[in-house]
């Protein structure tokens, strides 16, 4: 509403940058609060790090964990197992996305005559985000190639996706049901009122809304997917970890977990990074957005 | 010859609640109707429940003659012949202006894209919407707001136009750009029912004010005799309050 009305808005000029203050840390807190923080850090962190440097069995850990021809003689094949986990990683992203929107939507319908749809959707949603992600990885990776059915594959990839699908969209539905449930039931009758149909009122006016809302918490899951795609492993994948196993199994030696830590961490952190930068991002657009 | 629109002896509760206890009211073609009565009286109501928005317990509501409260209609085929305009716009907000008006004929009514788009561009520039169209709802001024409401119901050409305190939640000096714009379209002969307390604006565009009470109509008559003469006793005291807070 402020839009034809041209107001200076900051009129007592209260939020003008002060003339000859530096930005940055030191001037936003002091010198004397960053001291503290820096030297804080250094007792604890280092404090840490000599603890278990000059502990008695150091010597044969770091041999164990972190030994560079290891790492070196690891790598490559860790490696190769890591990209099979991004490829898990892409499929099981896209297939969980539109299982769960199926379930959402299925449980958002209303009338009696969808209660079939809704309570199939629900008793979807409590069944598999009630069996733990690992048991379900077993029970479905080993259990349902053994029926051999037609033209379904019979790779363990292949069912491993399967499990996290289902056990992943059970969840995912929830975030996306959240998300339609926090649209003004207003939206539903305006959309209804153009005489759109019930899906269509979903499809073009509740949906997207609902998605936007909740990203941030979309984004989150996939940053824990990501690292959940490595229990498909249990089911012989030579994925990371499972190589990471062959190898220690081979040598005795331990720095090849390390190895998949570490590609983990180069994928986990970043997304994380812009989970964060978008949430915030996110939430300062909504506060300024007018009403 | 019959009504456009009829309801009778129409009922609705909510939970305990009796919002509805028996309405009884009829529209012709080309006639304005203006709902008036204190908070809570179920203007609204009434105006959801001949959109179909909310079902009604008992009664009838007819459309030239025909039940549509009836089972076995359609709603969303009567939904169609009609347009409502609510208090709080309730536009789309992930939507532009251009896409929240032909959100309607494209996918209810089948209308291609650019035909829809180009008589929403007419009626944009009828109601001094053409320069907004690219505009998302969060953008503009209440006011403009809620004329591209007034627009988006106005694009299935609807049979008849339901407005629910259309200038309620507006400021002030935006009031009038709304009134105007259902002037105009009363003067186009739109059939229209509006739930409003705009004493001034009912008295000035309705054929016929209905006074509501507790869910009743306790008096339908021409403004000029509803306002000036006003039979019941409830009315009097109404219209005593409204006049004394300077809004008649």
């Amino acid at each position: 509403m402020a839009e034809q009305r041209r107001v200076d808005p900051d009129p007592l000029e209260l939020n003008q940058p002060e003339v000859g203050r530096p930005p940055g840390i030191f001037a936003q807190e002091g010198f004397k609060s960053s001291l503290i923080a820096v030297v804080s850090t250094v007792v604890v962190f280092g404090g840490g790090a000599l603890l278990i440097v000059n502990s008695p069995n150091w010597p044969k850990v770091r041999d164990q964990y972190f030994s560079g021809e290891d790492f070196r003689a690891s790598w490559p094949k860790v490696l190769d197992g890591f990209w099979v986990n991004l490829e898990l990683f892409a499929y099981s992203t896209v297939s969980i996305a539109i299982v769960a929107l199926v379930v959402a939507v299925m449980r958002s319908f209303r009338g009696a005559a969808f209660f079939p749809l809704r309570a199939l959707a629900t008793i979807y949603t409590d069944i598999f985000r009630g069996i733990p992600l690992i048991l379900l990885i077993l029970l479905i990776g080993f259990g349902l190639p053994a029926l051999d059915i037609g033209g379904v594959p019979r790779s363990a990839t292949f069912w491993g996706i399967v499990a996290l699908t289902l056990s992943y969209s059970a969840y995912t539905a929830e975030i996306y049901r959240s998300g339609i449930d926090a649209v003004p039931e207003s939206q539903r009758s305006s959309a209804r009122a153009l005489g759109l149909t019930q899906w269509q009122s979903l499809r073009f006016a509740i949906l997207p809304q609902a998605v936007r809302n909740v990203v941030p918490a979309l984004m989150n899951t996939v940053v824990s997917l990501q690292k959940d795609v490595a229990l498909i492993s249990i089911l012989g994948v030579r994925e990371a970890v499972r190589e990471a196993q062959i190898y220690t199994a081979r040598t005795f030696n331990y720095t090849s977990y390390v190895v998949a830590t570490l590609l983990f961490l180069a994928i986990s952190i970043p997304l994380t990074r812009v989970v964060d930068w978008y949430t915030a991002r996110d939430r300062r657009l909504r506060s300024q957005a007018p009403v | 010859m019959t009504a456009k629109l009829e309801l009778i002896n129409v009922h609705k509760s909510f939970g305990t609640t009796h919002v509805l206890n028996g309405i009884d009211l009829s529209v012709d073609e080309h006639e304005v109707v203006c709902l008036i009565g204190p908070s809570g009286c179920g203007k609204s109501t009434i105006l959801r429940c001949v959109d179909l928005l909310d079902t009604i317990d008992q009664g009838h509501i007819l459309l030239d003659g025909h039940d549509v409260s009836a089972k076995g209609v359609n709603p969303d085929e009567v939904r169609r012949r009609m347009g409502i305009v609510f208090q709080s716009y309730n536009l789309f907000p992930h939507l532009s202006v251009l896409d929240n008006v032909t959100l309607g004929p494209r996918r209810a009514h089948g209308v291609d894209k650019d035909a829809a788009e180009e008589h929403a561009m007419t009626l944009l520039d009828r109601f001094g919407l053409a320069d907004k169209a690219e505009d998302y709802p969060n953008r503009m001024s209440g006011g403009q707001n809620q004329r591209a409401a007034v627009v988006r119901a106005l694009m299935s050409d609807p049979e008849v136009l339901l407005l629910d305190e259309v200038t309620s939640a507006l400021d002030p000096e935006l009031v009038g750009e709304v009134l105007s714009v259902i002037r105009e379209l009363a003067g186009a002969g739109m059939t229209m029912v509006l739930a409003t307390h705009e004493m001034g604006f009912a008295r000035d565009v309705a054929n016929k004010v209905a006074f509501l009470h507790e869910g009743r109509v306790l008096e339908v008559a021409p403004p000029a005799e509803l306002f000036s003469n006003p039979q019941a006793e409830r009315t009097q005291q109404f219209l005593q309050r409204v006049t004394e807070a300077g809004r008649l």
